[in-house]
């Protein structure tokens, strides 16, 4: 309700007569009606991501999930800004109407200043109001919300049906429509940027996700239900403006669309109030639900993404501060109101409503971004209420339609562009400086359980986790030959995820599991290395290993891996493509090689990265074994083997191990290891690494020969640098 | 009537039947997730994975 309170609010208002100003009468509707297919596609991803995701946050959550707490700072910046301005534009809403009124009744002759003047201080006033209820507390908000939005939604579905009803009784009016579009398509662009912001109810819905009852399943239907019930109206209320009059009519002057264009925002008023008996009254009482509930909304929602931001210490904690006595976040009430009053004092109203319009198209482009990214990364562990069909391509459209809608906005207004990007340079800014190095550790899923002390000193260290209790003691056997071989120190990691539905301070439930499982590795590496250990319950297994490599300095992580994945949404398994991604340290992975001694190992190189290969295959075979440097050549001849392996013949110092080299010529070349490991014990080869974009062409050779391949197989990927941080993203 | 008000009127029908459909489609697809849980969103993305 309060989503569509927000949406079916000023937008309207304001947009239908400035529409037909910049784009005549059929662009009009069909600015409408594009603009809600648009809205459609951006809902579809909120209501997905929400249903996965339900808690309170909005974009500022799917963006801390999605990409991590610089983009989530920015998103809760931008939704902060974007939705105090659209309370300063559903305000000035409010006065603009209201005070018309007041004119027309010719009771304001008194006022000693400019109507313009008396629609600032209108708006303030409201503005205050407003600002005082959310302040007395949630309980009121939601009542005069719900109360409000019915009125408006019925009475614009009203003037809808009125106007069908004028135009089927009376066809001439039709000819309103000629000329469709007197300035061309071009300017149609111009006037969906500028509306956009009649459509962006589902950010308060997702604000509150965490307050609905079965949110997977009520989220994502209220989101495209209000989406539907809004684009319907509007395309309806619209039709309405331009039958509303016709040529002829007295105190109509030229085309009846210049006419209700050239009263630009009060167009619809002035077109309503001569469609309908009593119009005039109707109409401001409509306005007066309309803006109210929407200023009501959108000073809730900014407030809720202020708090947020404080909250988590991305902005001074103070932020965050709850009054004692009516138990809301009054200082976070307060900056919105101080924002939302300033730009509602100096900017002019078509400003006023850029502004909200483009910070909104950011918000919007960040969040389609975010569907994308978390459903290809994350898909398989979320548990979704809402999966959108024909993904990507919805939030691809979204993107790009947001992206020029955006840009084409400078043609409505040049200050709405130099605010919005200044707003988020700034915000930039204070992340770098202030909330980066302060904000919390975010992820409030992860529960330390069971540790023991860090270790001190520069030793070498290892961490090995056993995700599955069964498997670990094999895993461990596998890999004592690693710890010997770098003198190391073991960490033993053991992640259990724990439900949703489980409160984390509950999980000690799942205790046994880990505990037997830990004890008896434990008792098998005790003798041999200084070994320590964790046990972690959390969400999210991927997350719980990559903070515990961060905070533990690991120099190594090794895994098990099945060499199944349940779903083609990821590379090699949900826990094993975050912890590859993200983790920054050596990692090795073991799929079916445990508890097994290795004569004979093929390691397929072809780069650099084939270094750390070599040398974990040296550390794997048996003394005496054979080692096999083994390069498909494409017919391109890039590489040199003979000098790559006169580069590492330090490595096979000292020890009595055999290399061999083989090179082939092939076109398929995880074929070609796959053929070539059957005279081979084991593999050992990197993880080819390659960037997003590439992945969803062709498959990497490491998962091809993975999935394809009967040997045992150890997958290794040297500790990132930089630059594979930036091939993530390119 | 015009070729461009032909061409808006086609637009216009065209896109409300679009999100008439949509919306359709999706609010029943949310009751199916919540009536039968995982399996029907299993189902979904294992036909997914198929027309790939």
């Amino acid at each position: 309700m309060m989503g569509l309170g927000m949406m079916i609010g000023a937008g309207v208002f304001l947009g239908v007569g400035s529409s037909i100003y910049v784009s005549g009468p059929g662009g009009v509707i069909l600015t409408f009606t594009l603009n809600g297919m648009i809205a459609l596609f951006t809902a579809m991803s909120y209501a997905e991501l929400s249903s996965a995701i339900p808690k309170a946050g909005g974009a500022y959550n799917f963006a801390r999930v999605g990409f991590g707490k610089g983009t989530s700072f920015l998103a809760g910046w931008m939704e902060w800004f974007a939705s105090s301005v659209a309370g300063s534009m559903y305000s000035l809403t409010f006065s603009i109407y209201v005070l018309r009124y007041f004119e027309q009744l010719g009771v304001l002759g008194w006022l000693p200043f400019s109507m313009n003047i008396a629609v600032k201080i209108s708006a303030v006033v409201i503005a205050l109001f407003f600002i005082f209820i959310n302040y007395r507390g949630a309980s009121e908000t939601g009542k005069i919300g719900a109360f409000f939005t019915m009125g408006q939604t019925l009475f614009l579905i009203f003037i809808g049906l009125i106007g069908v009803l004028v135009a089927v009784r009376d066809p001439s009016r039709f000819q309103n429509f000629s000329p469709f579009l007197p300035y061309g398509w071009s300017k149609l662009l111009v006037t969906m940027g500028f509306t956009y912001v009649a459509f962006e109810g589902y950010e308060v819905i997702a604000q509150a996700g965490d307050e609905t009852i079965e949110p997977k399943r009520n989220l994502p239907k209220a989101m495209l239900l209000s989406v539907f019930i809004a684009t319907m109206t509007y395309i309806l209320v619209a039709f309405a403006t331009v039958v509303a009059v016709k040529a002829g009519m007295p105190g109509i002057e030229g085309a009846p669309w210049e006419w209700v264009g050239s009263f630009k925002e009060e167009g619809f008023g002035e077109a309503i109030s001569r469609l309908i008996p009593m119009g005039n009254i109707l109409l401001t009482i409509a306005v007066i639900f309309a803006s109210t509930s929407a200023l009501n909304a959108t000073i809730y929602s900014a407030t809720r993404a202020c708090y947020a931001l404080g909250r988590d210490h991305m902005l001074p904690p103070v932020f965050a501060r709850i009054s004692h006595a009516r138990k809301t976040p009054y200082v976070a009430i307060l900056l919105t109101g101080f924002i939302l009053i300033v730009v509602a004092t100096i900017l002019p109203t078509t400003d006023v409503a850029s502004s909200a319009s483009i910070m909104f198209l950011f918000l919007f482009f960040m969040v389609n971004v975010c569907v994308i990214r978390i459903r290809r990364n994350m898909g398989d562990e979320l548990s979704y209420g809402y999966v959108m069909p024909f993904f990507p391509f919805f939030p691809v459209i979204a993107i790009c339609a947001q992206v020029l809608l955006a840009l084409w906005l400078v043609h409505m207004s040049v200050i709405a562009w130099a605010i919005a990007p200044l707003w988020v340079l700034f915000g930039i800014l204070i992340y770098q400086t202030y909330s980066k190095t302060r904000v919390k550790a975010g992820e409030h899923d992860i529960l330390v359980f069971e540790e023991e002390s860090a270790p001190e000193g520069d030793e070498y260290r290892i961490m090995v986790a056993c995700a599955n209790p069964d498997s670990a003691v094999g895993l461990v056997r596998s890999t004592y030959k690693l710890c010997g071989a770098k003198e190391a120190r073991v960490e033993l990691l053991h992640m259990i995820p724990v439900p949703e539905q489980v409160p984390l301070s509950d999980a000690h439930q799942y205790m046994l599991d880990g505990k037997e499982a830990m004890v008896e590795v434990m008792l098998y590496l005790a003798p041999l290395f200084p070994v320590s250990t964790t046990i972690r319950y959390g969400r999210n297994v991927a997350r719980g290993i990559v903070s515990a490599v961060r905070e533990k300095r690991i120099d190594m992580l090794i895994m098990g891996y099945t060499g199944r994945t349940r779903s083609s949404l990821f590379r090699l398994g949900s826990t094993i493509d975050p912890v590859i991604e993200r983790a920054a340290t050596n990692i090795v992975l073991f799929k079916d090689s445990t508890n097994q001694t290795f004569e004979r190992i093929l390691v397929p190189v072809g780069g650099q990265k084939g270094v750390f290969s070599l040398e974990i295959a040296c550390i794997l075979a048996e003394e005496g074994g054979t080692i096999t440097a083994f390069h498909v050549d494409r017919g391109k001849r890039k590489f040199d083997l003979e000098r790559f392996l006169n580069e590492q013949k330090p490595l096979f110092k000292g020890s009595r191990l055999e290399l061999k080299k083989k090179l082939a010529l092939s076109d398929d070349v995880a074929a070609s290891i796959v053929v070539e490991s059957s005279g081979h014990d084991l593999i050992v080869m990197g993880i080819s690494e390659m960037p997003a974009i590439s992945r969803v062409a062709r498959t990497p050779i490491s998962e091809l020969v993975a999935k394809s391949c009967p040997k045992p197989l150890v997958l290794v990927k040297p500790r990132a640098g930089m630059r594979f941080f930036f091939s993530r993203f390119t | 009537m015009t070729a461009t008000a032909l061409t808006g009127c086609i637009i216009v029908g065209a896109v409300v039947i679009f999100i008439n459909v949509l919306v359709f489609w999706s609010s029943r697809t949310i009751d199916r997730i919540a009536k039968n849980g995982s399996q029907h969103l299993r189902a979904i993305l294992r036909e997914r994975r198929g027309e790939r």
